[in-house]
C-alpha cells in the first residue's frame, strides 16, 4: 500500500490541494459524496479572476494527473487508526452512469421522464454537471425502489411508467410493463394491485394513484390504436433449448413469453379447450373480456410459442417431455375444489364455485348450454371465487343469491371493491354463519334448503384471521335449490417422480423454483395454492430466470433471494407542495344495467389517465422506466449498479466544507479546509506534505518511442454514437482518410473516448504497423494541456490513448474535432459538415506527415536536488522556511533580497552578501511592496507576497515550493520550441518576447544564436510568431507543416 | 523568360571566364563558403537537367552587384540570378520569406486591380499637394513598413512627410496618388514576374494619367524599379537626385559627424553616388566615409525580404561596425529597407554597447535641419 492522502469533499480547494500534493510526488485519493466535483453546496465564483471555467480546467487537471484518483458517488463512513495511518471506511453510492462510457450527449435527459422542482426550475432525475462541476458524467438521483415497484409480485417498474403516462408516452409506458410481465390489458383488470396500498400518496396524502387502472389504459389504448398488442419479438434459435410449458394459465404463460422473447422455442400443453387457465375459466367475462385474454396470448403465440390445447399432459407424455426437452416447466394450477364435508354436499344442486364458473365460461367459448341454477342460490365461501360465484349466479336467473360466509366481512379475501359490486348488484350477505347440513326434497332428491349454525369469533388462527366459534343452538334454516360452495381449491395433479407437500401442492426451492428434478420447474397456484393473477406472473418470471441459467449449465441461485427488497429504510421523495387532486373514479355500468356479461368497469378517458399518473409523488426520483437505457447509444446506464463499502489506508486527511462534520480520531489529527480560497488551500496541503514528505515519488521518467521509419499514418473516425454519424457520413470520411498520402488504415469508431475505442487504435496500429495517428473525434488539440473548452471526455479519450503502449506526446496523435466543428456546426448542412471534416482530417494527416525532427528527439530531463533559498526580511519568510524544514528541504535562511538572482528551477545562482549561492529554488520574502514590485518572475522563483496573513502565505508558498520539487525531477514539455541555426540572426526578438526566460542569445561554436532551454519553453510559440526570419518553429506545428495543412484544405 | 539556356544567352553567363573574382568580391561567399556566383553559372551551364532550379543556393544571392561590377566578361550575374528565379519559381520552388511572408503578401494583394485603397490619410494638414503638377511623388511602401517596424524604430510615414515639406520647401505642390501600388520590385527580383507585371500595369496606367513630367521617389528601390523596370514616359529620380539639383536652397544648420551608407539600388545600380553626399555636406555635417564606400559598398544583408538570417546579420553587423570604426555619430542612408535592416542589427540587446550609432534617412535629416531653420526663425 503506497502512503499517501485522503483528501475529503471535492470543493476547488480540494483540488488545489490535490493538485499541490500529487505535483510534489505524493498519491492522493480525492473522494466527493455527490456525482460531481466542484457542484457540492459551495458558492460558485461566477465573476471575478477565478470564473468557472477556470475552475473547470482545475478540476480537469485533477482528473489528468497520474497521481490523483478522483472517487465520485463516494463518502467516508468511519475513520479508524490514526495520523500516519489511518483506515477509512468508505461507501460508493451507484452513479447508475458509467464514467468511462457517457459522453454527455444529453438524449438520456430529452426522455427522463420526471422532473423535479429544484429552486425554482425543475430537474430531471438523470441530469449532469452544471456550473462546469465535473466529471461531466450523467447521474441518477435515484432515492431507492419505490414501494409500488417493491410490493408488485411481478416487479413491474410501476413509478416508471406511471410517470411515462403522466407525460402521455402510452406505448413507451406498456413497453415498459411488458419488459416484466405479458398480460398487461389481463392484469388491468384483475390484477389485486398490492402496489396501490403500498402508494404512498395514500399512505401519506390522500388516496393511492389508480395504478391498476392505468394499466388497463394503456393497454386499452394500444388495441384501439393498432387493433391488437403489439410485442417485440426475437429470433427464435433452436440451438438455444427446447422448454415444455404444461399448462396454459399466467404462470406458463409468463414463462413461455420471456421465454420466446430470449429466442428459446417453447411447446405449451393445456388441458383445456381454452387458454389462460383460471384467467379464462375462473373470472366472468364482465370482468375480464374474453377478447381481452384472447388477444394477449395471441400476441405470445406471435412470439414463436406453439400452444396445444385439448392436450392434457398423462404419464406417457410426461415421460416423454422428459426425453424431448430440455427443460420442463409445471404450471397446472390449483382447480380441485375443496368439498365442504356436510352431509349431502354430493347432492343434485350442489356445485363447487369454480366448477359452476368454469362451466359457464366454457359454455360461452364452446356455445354450449350454461349450467342452469335455481330461484334461491347460496353461495359458501368469502373469496372472490364466491363472489363471482353469486354475481354469474344472479346473471344465469336466481332469484335471490345469497353469501354465506363464517367469519364477519373483514376477514373475507374477496377484493372490497368485489363485494361492494356484488352488494349493488342485490347479493345478500349472511355473515358468521357456517353451513352443517344439506336439507333435501327426500321425493326428487333435490336440495330445499340449507341448515346452518351462527358464529362467534375467537381467537386469530394462522392466516391471522379471528376463528370462528359455533354458538350453541343457533341453528337456522334458509331456502336453498342451489348450493354453490366456494372454499378454496387445490393441484388435483401429480406427476411421476415430482414431490410434493402435505397439501398436495409441487414442492419446490423457494428461490429458484426448481422441483426435485433438476429441469423441470413448477410455479403459480400448483405451487402456492390458489393465488393471484401478478403472483403466478411473477413465479414464471422467477422460474424464467432459472431455466435460462439451466440451458446455460450457469448458477441457478447465485445473487438470487426469496426475500422481498427491503425498502424499510429509504428515505423518499416527498414533493414539498404535492399536486392537489382526487384520485379518479373508474366509470361503471350502472348496478341496475348489469344483467348480461358485457365488462361492467368502463376504463379511463386519455384526460383521466394522464391527470391521475401527475398524481404520483416519483418516491424513487428515478422512476427506472428505462427510458434512458433505450435512448444511450454508449450504453452508459446500468440501473443494477450497486453500493460498495471497503477500507482504504491513508497516511493524512484533508477534511473539506463539502463532507460534513470531521468525525473524531484516535490520535493525531484531521487537517480541516475550509472555503474555496486557493491560497488556504495551498496552506493545508503544506502541512499534508510535511506528514508524507518520506513518501514522495520521483516523477518517472517519460516513455521515448523513437522514429525510425516512414509516417505510417492509421486514420480514425468516431461516430460518437449518432451524435456525429447522424450527420456526417462517416464512411465517406474513412474513405477519403484511406486515400491521403501516407495513410496505411483508416476506419471508424464508434466511441473513441470509451476504453474500446483506445484497444481498437491500439490493435490497429500493431495490425498494420502504424506510427502515427489521425483521430477525428470531438478532442480539438494534440497539447498536454486542458483549457477553458475542454470536456471530461476528451481528457478521458486522451487518457485511455496514453493507456495504450504509447506515449501520445511522444508519437503525437493529430486530433480533429468533427463533433463541434463539423457535425454541430453544420448541422443543417451535412454536405457542407462532411466536405469541411474531410478537408480537416487531410489536413492533420498532411500535419503528421511532416513530423518535425525536434519532436523525434527524447524530452529533456533534469534531476533537482531540495536545496531552497529563503531570503527577504518577510515575515512570511521564517514561517515558510519551517515549513520547508518540515518537508525535509535543505533551506538556506538569508535576512536580505539577493542582489542577483540568476538562472531558475534547478539551477539558481543568487549573489547574497558578496557570495554566490547555489540553489534549486529561491523564496523571496519582500518585507513591503516597494521591494515586492522589483521582483521579476521566473520558473522556480516563489514570492511570498508581503499583502495579507504571513502564516499563510509562509505556508501556501512552502507548498508550491513542495510541488516545483518534491518530485525530483522536472521533464520538459513535448512542443518547445525550436531554433533552426542556418535561419536564426540572434537579433533576440526571441528573448525579448518569452515570458518564461526560455530562450536566450548565447553561443554555439562562436556564432551567436538563440538557444532554447526545454525545461522551461511552455511551448507557446510567441518566439516563433515573433521571428523575423522564421528560424523558430513552434513544436507543435512548423510553417512547413502549416503550410501543408493549409494546401491540404484548399486541395479537398 | 521560358529555358535555363535563354536566360543563359541573354545574361551572357556563356562569357564566364571562370575567373573568380565575383565569388571574391560577394559578401555572401565571404561567410557561406558553399555559394559562388562563379559556382553557380558554371553549375548552371554544365547542368542539362534544371537541378539549379531546386537548388536552395539561388535564392541567397542579395543581387547588390557587387559581382557584376567586377566581371570581366560582363556577365550579368544579378539579371541572371532573377531570371533563374522565375523559372525557379516555374518549377514551384520559392526562397525563405522573412516575416511570415507578410510582406510578400500585401504586395500581392496590391496587384488586384479591385483593390481601392485610402492611402493619403498621413498627409498633414500644412503639407500641400495638387491634383495636377509637373511632379508626382510615389511614397513607395514607406506607411506599410512604419506599420511592421515601428516597433524598432524605423521610420515611415515620417520619410513621406518630410518629402512633402521638402518639395513645398522649394516651391513644389506633387501629386501624391490615393491607390498608388507597390512598385513590385521585391517580387520582381524574387522571381514572381507575373504579379510584377500587374503591379507595374497598374502604376503605369494611373502614373501616366497624372499628365507630371518628373516622378520623386524618396526609395531607393522604387527608384531602380520605375527607371529601369518601367516605361513610364517622364523623368524618375530619387530625391537626393532633386536635392542635389537644388543643393542651394538646403539650409546649413546642423552639425556633427555622420557616414554614408550606399544603397545597392541607388549606387550600383543606377549609379547616384556623389548626389547624397553632396547634399550632407550642404546641410553642414562632417562625413565619415566608411572603408567600403561608393561602388564597394556593402549591402545592408537582405533582399527582397527573402532569406534572411545568420548571414545577413553578420554583414549588418560588419557594416555597422565599419560605421562606427570610421568615427560616425550617424550612418545616412537612402533606402528605407536599408534602415530597417540596421535597426533590427541595432535592436540586438547583446550589440547595444558595442554599435552606439544612429541610423537616418536622408530626407528625414533634410527636412530636420529645415525645422532648426525655421524654428530659429
Amino acid at each position: 500500500m503506497k502512503k499517501g492522502a485522503l483528501i475529503v469533499g471535492g470543493t476547488l480547494a480540494a483540488v488545489e490541494a490535490a493538485l499541490d500534493l500529487a505535483q510534489s510526488g505524493i498519491t492522493v485519493t480525492l473522494v466527493e459524496q455527490s456525482p460531481f466535483l466542484g457542484n457540492v453546496g459551495l458558492d460558485w465564483p461566477q465573476d471575478g479572476d477565478r470564473g468557472e471555467h477556470e475552475g473547470t480546467a482545475r478540476l480537469l487537471e485533477a482528473v489528468k494527473h497520474p497521481r490523483i484518483t478522483l472517487m465520485t458517488n463516494t463518502q467516508v463512513i468511519a475513520v479508524h487508526g490514526r495520523k500516519g495511518s489511518f483506515h477509512v471506511e468508505v461507501e460508493r453510492t451507484p452513479r447508475f452512469v458509467d464514467l468511462a462510457k457517457c459522453t454527455a450527449c444529453g438524449d438520456c435527459v430529452d426522455v427522463c421522464p420526471i422532473a423535479i422542482p429544484d429552486n425554482g426550475r425543475t430537474r430531471k432525475a438523470i441530469r449532469g454537471a452544471v456550473h462546469g462541476a465535473v466529471p461531466d458524467i450523467f447521474a441518477i438521483e435515484k432515492r431507492g425502489v419505490a414501494p409500488c415497484k417493491a410490493t408488485c409480485p411481478g416487479g413491474i417498474h410501476v413509478q416508471g411508467y406511471v410517470a411515462l403516462i403522466a407525460e402521455g408516452r402510452f406505448q413507451e409506458a406498456l413497453d415498459l410493463i411488458r419488459e416484466d410481465i405479458p398480460l398487461a390489458g389481463v392484469l388491468g383488470r384483475v390484477c389485486y394491485h398490492p402496489c396501490e396500498d403500498a402508494c404512498r400518496r395514500g399512505t401519506e396524502v390522500d388516496q393511492p394513484v389508480s395504478i391498476c387502472a392505468l394499466k388497463r389504459f394503456v393497454s386499452d389504448y394500444e388495441v384501439e390504436h393498432h387493433g391488437r398488442p403489439v410485442v417485440e419479438s426475437a429470433r427464435i434459435d433452436p440451438e438455444l433449448g427446447r422448454v415444455a410449458v404444461v399448462g396454459a394459465g399466467p404462470a406458463g404463460l409468463t414463462v413461455a413469453y420471456f421465454l420466446a422473447r430470449r429466442g428459446i422455442a417453447c411447446q405449451v400443453f393445456e388441458a383445456l379447450p381454452v387458454a389462460g387457465g383460471m384467467l379464462a375459466v375462473g373470472i366472468p367475462d364482465y370482468r375480464l373480456p374474453p377478447q381481452v385474454l384472447q388477444r394477449e396470448i395471441a400476441a405470445i403465440e406471435e412470439l414463436g410459442v406453439t400452444l396445444h390445447l385439448n392436450h392434457p399432459v398423462d404419464a406417457e407424455d410426461w415421460s416423454r417431455l422428459q426425453r424431448e426437452y430440455d427443460a420442463i416447466f409445471v404450471g397446472v394450477g390449483a382447480h380441485q375444489p375443496r368439498r365442504l364435508s356436510i352431509p349431502g354436499d354430493d347432492l343434485e344442486g350442489v356445485l363447487p364455485g369454480v366448477d359452476f364458473l368454469r362451466d359457464v365460461n366454457l359454455a360461452g367459448i364452446k356455445g354450449a348450454k350454461p349450467p342452469a341454477v335455481g330461484e334461491n342460490v347460496v353461495v359458501i365461501g368469502g373469496g372472490n371465487t364466491a363472489i363471482d360465484s353469486a354475481m354469474v349466479a344472479q346473471r344465469q336467473g336466481a332469484q335471490q343469491v345469497t353469501i354465506l360466509y363464517r367469519r364477519s366481512r373483514s376477514e373475507m379475501l374477496a377484493n372490497p371493491w368485489e363485494i361492494e359490486e356484488a352488494e349493488e348488484e342485490g347479493v345478500r350477505f349472511h355473515f358468521l354463519a357456517s353451513p352443517l347440513r344439506v336439507i333435501s326434497d327426500h321425493d326428487h332428491g333435490r336440495i330445499v334448503a340449507l341448515e346452518c349454525i351462527r358464529n362467534a369469533l375467537g381467537e386469530p388462527d394462522q392466516s391471522g384471521r379471528r376463528r370462528p366459534v359455533p354458538i350453541e343452538g343457533s341453528e337456522f334454516t334458509i331456502p336453498c335449490d342451489t348450493l354453490l360452495p366456494a372454499i378454496g381449491q387445490t393441484v388435483s395433479c401429480a406427476f411421476e417422480g415430482l414431490d410434493l407437500d402435505r397439501w398436495g401442492s409441487f414442492r419446490v426451492d423457494p428461490v429458484t423454483l426448481q422441483t426435485n428434478l433438476p429441469n423441470v420447474f413448477a410455479g403459480g397456484d400448483a405451487v402456492i395454492g390458489p393465488a393471484s393473477v401478478i403472483e403466478s406472473i411473477g413465479d414464471g418470471r422467477r422460474a424464467v430466470e432459472s431455466i435460462i441459467r439451466y440451458l446455460r449449465g450457469g448458477d441457478l441461485t447465485q445473487g438470487r433471494t426469496a426475500e422481498r427488497t427491503d425498502i424499510s429504510s429509504i428515505d423518499y421523495y416527498t414533493p414539498t407542495e404535492p399536486l392537489v387532486r382526487a384520485r379518479v373514479q373508474m366509470p361503471h355500468i350502472p348496478p341496475e344495467e348489469r344483467r348480461g356479461y358485457e365488462e361492467v368497469a368502463l376504463g379511463l378517458t386519455q384526460q383521466q389517465a394522464i391527470a391521475e399518473a401527475e398524481r404520483c409523488l416519483s418516491c424513487g426520483v428515478c422512476s427506472e422506466c428505462l427510458a434512458c437505457v433505450y435512448v444511450c447509444d454508449p450504453a452508459a446506464i446500468d440501473h443494477d449498479q450497486k453500493a460498495e463499502r471497503w477500507v482504504m489506508d491513508a497516511s493524512a486527511i484533508i477534511w473539506t466544507d463539502a463532507a460534513g462534520p470531521t468525525p473524531p480520531v484516535t490520535r493525531g489529527n484531521i487537517y480541516e479546509l475550509h472555503g474555496d480560497d486557493p491560497l488556504v488551500a495551498s496552506a493545508v496541503a503544506a502541512q499534508a506534505m510535511a506528514d508524507l514528505a518520506a513518501f514522495r515519488q520521483k516523477r518517472p521518467l517519460p516513455r521515448w518511442v523513437p522514429f525510425d521509419s516512414d509516417p505510417r499514418i492509421g486514420v480514425f473516425v468516431c461516430r460518437c454514437g449518432d451524435r456525429i454519424g447522424e450527420v456526417l457520413d462517416i464512411d465517406a470520411l474513412v474513405e477519403a482518410g484511406s486515400a491521403r498520402p501516407g495513410v496505411f488504415h483508416s476506419q471508424d469508431l464508434p466511441f473513441a473516448c470509451q476504453p474500446d475505442g483506445a484497444t481498437t487504435i491500439k490493435k490497429a496500429m500493431a495490425d498494420h504497423n502504424l506510427n502515427q495517428v489521425v483521430l477525428a473525434a470531438c478532442s480539438c488539440c494534440s497539447l498536454d494541456q486542458v483549457c477553458e473548452s475542454c470536456t471530461y471526455q476528451r481528457v478521458r479519450c486522451k487518457s485511455n490513448l496514453l493507456s495504450v503502449p504509447f506515449d501520445l506526446m511522444n508519437l503525437p496523435a493529430e486530433f480533429v474535432n468533427i463533433r463541434e466543428q463539423c457535425a454541430w456546426a453544420h448541422r443543417d448542412d451535412p454536405a457542407l459538415g462532411t466536405a469541411k471534416a474531410k478537408r480537416l482530417i487531410a489536413a492533420a494527416v498532411a500535419k503528421v506527415g511532416l513530423l518535425h525532427p525536434a519532436l523525434r528527439a527524447p524530452r529533456k530531463v533534469a534531476d533537482l536536488d531540495g536545496r531552497v533559498l529563503v531570503a527577504g526580511g518577510g515575515e512570511a519568510a521564517a514561517i515558510c522556511a519551517n515549513a520547508l524544514r518540515a518537508q525535509n528541504f535543505a533551506v538556506t535562511r538569508s535576512p536580505q533580497l539577493p542582489s542577483a538572482v540568476n538562472g531558475s528551477l534547478g539551477r539558481f545562482s543568487v549573489a547574497q552578501n558578496g557570495a554566490i549561492i547555489e540553489t534549486s529554488v529561491v523564496v523571496l520574502a519582500p518585507t513591503d511592496e516597494g521591494e515586492s514590485a522589483q521582483i521579476a518572475p521566473r520558473s522556480g522563483l516563489f514570492v511570498c507576497s508581503p499583502i495579507g496573513d504571513a502564516e499563510l502565505t509562509g505556508a501556501a508558498v512552502a507548498a508550491k515550493v513542495g510541488a516545483a520539487l518534491g518530485s525530483g525531477r522536472v521533464v520538459a514539455r513535448h512542443n518547445v520550441a525550436y531554433v533552426d541555426p542556418s535561419r536564426c540572426r540572434a537579433c533576440g526578438t526571441c528573448e525579448k518576447v518569452c515570458e518564461h526566460l526560455a530562450i536566450q542569445v548565447g553561443e554555439v561554436d562562436g556564432h551567436p544564436i538563440a538557444l532554447v532551454e526545454p525545461l522551461l519553453c511552455q511551448g507557446c510559440g510567441v518566439c516563433a510568431a515573433r521571428c523575423p526570419s522564421g528560424a523558430i518553429a513552434a513544436g507543435y506545428s512548423t510553417d512547413k507543416q502549416i503550410e501543408a495543412m493549409l494546401e491540404a484544405i484548399l486541395g479537398e | 523568360m521560358e529555358t535555363i539556356e535563354q536566360a543563359i544567352k541573354e545574361n551572357r553567363a556563356y562569357y564566364c571566364l571562370d575567373c573568380g573574382k565575383c565569388t571574391s568580391v560577394c559578401p555572401i561567399s565571404w561567410r557561406e563558403p558553399l555559394f559562388s556566383p562563379r559556382t553557380m553559372v558554371e553549375a548552371t551551364k554544365l547542368d542539362t537537367n534544371g537541378a539549379v532550379l531546386h537548388d536552395g543556393r539561388l535564392w541567397m544571392c542579395l543581387t547588390c552587384d557587387r559581382c557584376t561590377q567586377i566581371c570581366p566578361s560582363d556577365v550579368h550575374f544579378i539579371d541572371f540570378v532573377r531570371d533563374m528565379r522565375i523559372l525557379a519559381r516555374g518549377a514551384s520552388e520559392e526562397g525563405h520569406c522573412s516575416h511570415g511572408a507578410t510582406i510578400q503578401t500585401w504586395m500581392r494583394m496590391m496587384a488586384d486591380p479591385s483593390l481601392k485603397q485610402n492611402r493619403l490619410d498621413w498627409l498633414t494638414d500644412d503639407l500641400i499637394t495638387a491634383e495636377e503638377s509637373d511632379t508626382v511623388y510615389f511614397v513607395g511602401c514607406l506607411p506599410h513598413y512604419e506599420a511592421l517596424f515601428g516597433k524598432i524604430g524605423a521610420q515611415g510615414v515620417e520619410i513621406a512627410q518630410s518629402a512633402v515639406r521638402i518639395l513645398n520647401h522649394l516651391g513644389i505642390e506633387p501629386i501624391v496618388l490615393a491607390d498608388e501600388r507597390c512598385c513590385g520590385h521585391d517580387l520582381y527580383w524574387e522571381g514572381e514576374s507575373d504579379t510584377f507585371r500587374q503591379l507595374a500595369a497598374l502604376n503605369t496606367e494611373m502614373l501616366r494619367a497624372t499628365g507630371a513630367k518628373r516622378l520623386v521617389t524618396t526609395c531607393a528601390e522604387c527608384a531602380r524599379t520605375l527607371k529601369m523596370d518601367y516605361d513610364l514616359g517622364m523623368e524618375v529620380m530619387h530625391m537626393s537626385q532633386l536635392l542635389a539639383q537644388n543643393e542651394s536652397q538646403l539650409p546649413n544648420s546642423i552639425s556633427g559627424k555622420v557616414t554614408y551608407h550606399d544603397p545597392c539600388r541607388l549606387g550600383r545600380h543606377l549609379g547616384v553616388y556623389e548626389q547624397p553626399r553632396q547634399v550632407i555636406a550642404a546641410l553642414g555635417l562632417e562625413m565619415a566615409e566608411m572603408a567600403h564606400n561608393r561602388g564597394r559598398a556593402v549591402c545592408c544583408g537582405t533582399s527582397a525580404w527573402t532569406h534572411c538570417g545568420p548571414t545577413a546579420k553578420s554583414i549588418q553587423v560588419e557594416r555597422l561596425r565599419e560605421a562606427c570604426a570610421a568615427g560616425a555619430e550617424t550612418l545616412v542612408t537612402t533606402c528605407v529597407k536599408c534602415q530597417i535592416h540596421f535597426r533590427c542589427a541595432l535592436d540586438d540587446p547583446h550589440l547595444h554597447d558595442e554599435l552606439n550609432i544612429e541610423i537616418k534617412d536622408l530626407t528625414t535629416l533634410v527636412a530636420e535641419a529645415m525645422e532648426v531653420v525655421s524654428a530659429n526663425g
